[in-house]
């Protein structure tokens, strides 16, 4: 059964990520000293390459871009998991947008009203991807230059991203399924899909619930937005996992299709929470049925039957 | 040799009347709590009597004590698997009526009831429930015989005697009864220790004084189960185990527990005992037969002089060597041999011992009149009401011979008082049942003046357990005083 072979993986990474954890506060100090003289490093490196004019920012922007932000969003392509991007810049101020863009939980944790509001709309808050300040206005260079040139081209991941990306390959929904169970292990060692995310029919009692349920994934975003956010895990606790052991592009394409095929598969009424409830209720009534036969002779006293027997 | 010391008890039954002080000085020092109102850690039974709890010495129904399997000693409920098994779900359990539900009246009711025709009464209120009960059992209910045609009965001692014999002891020129107070035993191989899933239950270092940390258990009651003489209470209220710790705040500051020292018929005894603590479980695993000499063996002789240095060398004091010296208990298990463990084939050594009592001689119903037929008033053993097999059953794992040359002890001794202070014997007639006793005039006067006239301090010789220096160092003494007893350090949730 797969479900055995998930809590036992997704166990194993469970305790990887703490253990992790604990290893960065006790080498707070090393961590901290190395982290500031890489970024000290970066930053000079940028700024020569932004004052040499090795690259714009707005072709920077476009790397950064298509790592951070492409997987929720669009620019001109419509909603995905976040807002389309397309004159962002033109609505919101930039200063806003590089605070928001550069820690976006330390605004909402604030209560900022524009910050709120996108939350509510989106349903979830947008995670903190460590874009520094600089990378931000970079972003913003892009959008800016992506805006006006929209108006006009094509948006540019519609032609670009096929090409990258899966659609070539063959995708079978029956392996897809299997990766998603744990049936199949993945590639590069991952934990399956079901440990933290539910889906229509899978397993008995279906997935976890530490993740979203994905039965609608495919229904509410597309195949790219799939496609780049199995690419790029851009979630917390997603990237805390599968930064180091990345789904590879047919397992990508393998899953995708398994989402497309359960989000157009009709729902069938049976998967309500009944059905998990009366499997339990059924089983306690099994186990303590077992009891009662197994212990029967328990606190049956013995002193009402010698009463009972009388005077021999 | 692993000598260590063990506080031990002796009960004289010759001379316990039966008067219940012992439990209601105990009831009212340690039980008298919620949750603890149906625990009696001293009683006193009625034999032949199914005893309290009801039936407590059949273990087909509560699987106390040890057995030997093999040659190996295992408990009786199981090993590490078997306990494990039924943890959730002891099956071995003697149920609140085994016990009974404890019980007050409702006096309230003789004053303040509405005017009526009746005489008010107050009603019997169960003290677990609150609501009206039924009285149909208490912790002595057979007392004195009273509804023995169930209670006595059904004594499972009466197993060992064929149909006759106990149809004999229920004719009315033979029935008899005698007493058998008991409090915990304080075993040198507990059963109650062996099965504990928590390791809440130990046996003191110094004085081997069995007890239940109140912190460390859990509620499992597997010790209920496992002490043969059913001697470990649940307390329903604080969701913990408890039982006899012998008083030890009072021992500790010299004095006798409470049951002893309100005994009126002064029939208890305390005193310290060396024994080998490596030969335990060998002499545990003794064939029934043997197992009272063996039990006899494994006290060791405070005398001895490798005893004494065996002793030294284990930490034990010259100031408690030199009162296991005078110790009471060793005169009457040792050096008299009259005093026997109860029950000894449940394997657990019990640390308190039993002089059996004297009974009288059998006698018939002819033409009216009680016919002792040609049998001396104070006959033979052998003459006895009760079969020496009983005894045997209860004293000495059914090694008639041992319970037999104990009475036969304890009758000469008789004879030899009743030649020097009252003439119906002469004096060689008493000499000549002393020899057949194997018992010098020297050992005969010893028994007497411990048995009649025994003063405080004969009666309890207890070790300076030096206290008061222990504990100063962790604890301001002054304190400490008076908070010495029963309760917990830190309250449990569901506590009282």
């Amino acid at each position: 059964m797969g479900w055995l072979f998930v809590i036992r993986t997704s166990l194993k990474d469970m305790k990887k990520v703490t253990f992790h954890l604990k290893g960065a506060v006790e080498k707070d100090k090393i961590t901290y000293l190395i982290f500031t003289s890489v970024i000290l490093l970066a930053a000079s490196i940028m700024f020569s390459g932004i004052f040499a004019g090795a690259a714009t920012p707005s072709e920077d922007g476009k790397e950064i871009f298509k790592q951070k932000c492409q997987a929720c969003h669009t620019i001109g392509g419509g909603r995905g998991i976040g807002p389309d991007l397309k004159e962002v810049t033109a609505i919101r101020d930039s200063a806003w947008l590089i605070s928001f863009i550069t820690a976006p939980d330390k605004l909402i944790a604030q209560g900022d009203p524009i910050a709120k509001e996108l939350v509510q709309q989106y349903g979830l808050p947008m995670p903190n991807l460590g874009v520094s300040e600089n990378d931000a206005k970079a972003i913003l260079a892009y959008l800016d230059a992506q805006s006006t040139a929209r108006a006009i081209a094509p948006p540019q991941s519609a032609t670009e991203a096929p090409s990258v990306s899966t659609t070539a390959l063959p995708a079978s929904a029956a392996t897809g399924r299997d990766l998603y169970t744990g049936a199949i292990a993945l590639t590069n060692g991952g934990p399956a899909c079901i440990s933290c995310h539910n889906i229509r029919g899978v397993g008995i009692i279906g997935g976890g619930t530490v993740g979203k349920d994905l039965t609608d994934a495919y229904a509410n975003l597309d195949e790219e937005a799939i496609h780049a956010i199995l690419r790029a895990t851009p979630f917390p606790m997603m990237k805390e996992i599968f930064s180091a052991k990345p789904l590879t592009t047919e397992e990508i394409a393998n899953l995708s299709a398994f989402l497309e095929e359960t989000s157009n598969a009709p729902s069938p009424s049976s998967q309500t929470p009944w059905t998990f409830i009366g499997i339990g209720v059924a089983g306690a009534i099994v186990i303590i049925g077992i009891f009662q036969l197994l212990w029967r002779g328990r606190l049956s006293g013995v002193r009402r039957s010698l009463v009972k027997g009388g005077s021999r | 040799m692993d000598v260590r010391a063990q506080i031990s008890m002796v009960f004289h039954l010759d001379k316990c009347i039966g008067c219940h002080t012992c439990s209601l000085a105990c009831k009212n020092v340690w039980t008298s709590r919620e949750g603890a109102e149906y625990m009696w850690w001293n009683n006193v039974e009625t034999k032949p009597g199914t005893g309290y709890p009801t039936l407590w010495e059949d273990q087909t129904k509560y699987r106390g004590g040890w057995e030997v399997k093999g040659n190996i000693l295992r408990p009786k409920l199981g090993r590490r698997l078997g306990l494990l098994s039924n943890i959730f779900f002891n099956p071995f359990l003697p149920t609140m009526d085994d016990y009974y539900e404890p019980w007050t009246y409702k006096y309230g009711q003789l004053f303040n009831a509405p005017q009526a025709d009746d005489q008010p009464t107050a009603r019997a209120v169960s003290k677990v429930t609150g609501k009206f009960l039924d009285v149909e059992a208490g912790p002595n209910w057979d007392d004195d015989m009273s509804g023995s045609s169930i209670y006595a009965r059904n004594d499972i001692n009466l197993s060992a005697l064929t149909d006759a014999e106990r149809e004999a002891l229920f004719r009315t020129e033979q029935m008899v009864f005698f007493y058998v107070p008991r409090i915990c035993n304080h075993c040198l191989n507990p059963g109650c220790v062996a099965v504990c899933p928590s390791g809440a239950i130990y046996k003191r270092a110094e004085d081997g004084v069995v007890v239940v940390s109140q912190e460390k258990c859990r509620g499992w009651r597997f010790c209920v189960s496992g002490c043969p003489y059913k001697k470990t209470y649940y307390n329903w209220k604080t969701g913990k185990s408890e039982k006899c710790m012998l008083c030890y705040p009072r021992i500790e500051t010299g004095q006798p527990s409470s049951c002893f020292h309100a005994c009126v018929g002064r029939i208890r005894y305390k005193g310290l005992l060396l024994y080998d603590a490596e030969r335990i479980e060998s002499v545990a695993k003794t064939p029934d037969a043997g197992l009272v000499e063996a039990q006899r063996s494994l006290i060791l002789d405070p005398n001895d002089e490798r005893v004494v240095a065996a002793a030294r060398k284990n930490g034990i004091g010259d100031d408690w060597i030199s009162v296991a010296r005078k110790s009471p208990v060793y005169k009457f298990v040792k050096e008299w041999g009259i005093a026997l463990p109860l029950h000894a084939e449940f394997r657990t050594l019990p640390m308190l011992f039993y002089v059996p009592p004297v009974l009288p001689v059998l006698a018939s119903n002819t033409n009216g009149s009680y016919d002792l037929g040609n049998r001396d008033f104070f006959g033979k053993v052998e003459d006895s009401r009760v079969p020496m097999k009983y005894m045997a059953h209860l004293f000495s794992a059914g090694n008639e011979e041992i319970v037999k040359k104990a009475l036969k002890k304890l009758m000469a001794v008789r004879a030899y008082q009743q030649a020097k202070s009252v003439g119906n014997l002469s004096v060689g007639q008493a000499s000549a049942q002393l020899a057949e006793a194997g018992c010098s005039t020297d050992e005969a006067e010893a028994i007497f003046r411990m048995t009649a006239l025994p003063r405080f301090e004969d009666r309890f010789v207890l070790p300076p357990y030096h206290r008061e220096e222990a504990i100063e160092t962790t604890t301001e003494t002054i304190k400490q005083k008076g908070e010495t007893g029963l309760g917990f350090t830190r309250p449990p949730k569901r506590g009282p």
